[in-house]
């Protein structure tokens, strides 16, 4: 009976100790959540609709940058994700002024140079707006996030799927919260502030 | 008169939930307020539209969403959504949903099932009612009319203001 408890014991430390490993985001109070295993978008770039050049998915020192991939066609979850984006960032008051937007467009067919960099600035002042020059461009940076997208013309309208996510990068370009689909302004302030606390700029 | 006690709570019941709708501030042109009596129950349908707001458009885009709780006194199906062209080129009726590698997408549906008295929310991240080729910007502070066609109750013209976010 006493082995059993043991066990239940070593069981129990071994769980723990397991979901810390994986990242369980729970010991930090965060509302957003981490992936099992680590997600880094280090030494990956995306070409700057703005500046044209290479830009690497990672936020300045001391700042985050939340990254989503999306579409300026999309009348429903990108801007439900975007609005809540720019209401969080006015729920922390200064500290937004260390949180970057990068918005990686997955159809860059239709939202180029001219359109994109308007679209994000209905949002925010302090955004990158990226579109991928190629499709390699844009799965290298969609593999770093485990992210995946489409698109596809049926019947003469283009159909488009991506992930709903946003992923907040710190400086080294380490996802280290993420956002679903659908999580309140009032949640992603509230991460935002303990994760910028925990940078001082 | 038992039953004229019964028809006498009947009545005041249907004069105070039309007090209460009016209270409520529900759209006047999408709310039928006509209570129906125990009689015709089964055979008018009556369809209450609340927290209706369509989504100021962001800038450099032509597509917007508009979103609303749909009530029915019986079971019914919303079968299309128009404004006028003054508006938007194309309205249709679009269900995002998630698939199974976690991407999300749109498509369009040929109909939502209402059922009787339990309500039917057009969301973000659900049902929605698309404007494709917005003629112009959806502005915060405007209003638009969108005509819905159920399949028993006709069409109901809903007036719907638009928003950043949620009412």
């Amino acid at each position: 009976m006493k082995i059993l408890k043991t066990f239940r014991i070593g069981l129990t430390a071994l769980l723990c100790i397991a979901a810390t490993a994986c990242g369980d985001t729970s010991s930090d109070g965060l509302r957003g959540y981490q992936a099992p295993s680590e997600k880094s978008s280090a030494n990956i770039s995306v070409t700057d609709a703005t500046t044209g050049q290479q830009f690497e998915l990672k936020a300045s020192d001391g700042e985050l940058m939340v990254v989503y991939f999306g579409y300026t066609h999309c009348p429903d979850i990108c801007p439900t994700t975007l609005v809540a984006v720019k209401n969080a960032k006015k729920k922390i008051g200064a500290l937004a002024s260390r949180v970057d937007l990068a918005m990686i467009t997955v159809d860059p067919e239709r939202d180029t140079a001219d359109v994109l960099p308007k679209y994000l600035s209905s949002f925010t002042d302090k955004f990158h707006a990226l579109i991928p020059a190629n499709q390699q461009e844009l799965q290298n940076a969609e593999k770093a996030f485990d992210a995946t997208s489409s698109v596809t013309e049926v019947d003469g309208q283009i159909e488009v799927t991506h992930s709903g996510n946003c992923y907040v990068v710190d400086s080294t370009g380490l996802v280290v919260d993420e956002w679903p689909f659908g999580m309140d302004a009032e949640s992603m302030a509230y991460d935002l502030k303990i994760l910028l606390q925990q940078r001082e700029a | 008169m038992k039953k004229t006690l019964k028809q006498s709570a009947v009545a005041v019941l249907a004069v105070i939930s039309t007090i209460g709708l009016a209270a409520c501030g529900n759209d006047s042109t999408a709310t039928d307020t006509t209570v129906a009596t125990e009689d015709s129950l089964p055979a008018t349908p009556s369809i209450t539209v609340s927290g209706q707001w369509a989504r100021t458009s962001p800038m450099a885009t032509d597509m917007g969403a508009a979103y609303m709780t749909i009530n029915s006194n019986m079971d019914d199906e919303l079968l299309s959504a128009k404004v006028d062209m003054s508006i938007a080129m194309m309205t249709q009726i679009h269900e995002t949903v998630m698939g199974d590698d976690g991407a999300m997408k749109m498509q369009e549906v040929e109909k939502i099932d209402i059922k009787a008295g339990i309500p039917t929310e057009l969301k973000p991240g659900g049902y929605h009612v698309m404007l494709m080729q917005l003629e112009a910007p959806l502005e915060t502070g405007s209003i638009i009319s969108v005509t819905l066609t159920f399949a028993k109750a006709g069409d109901v013209v809903v007036e719907i203001p638009v928003q950043e976010e949620a009412p």
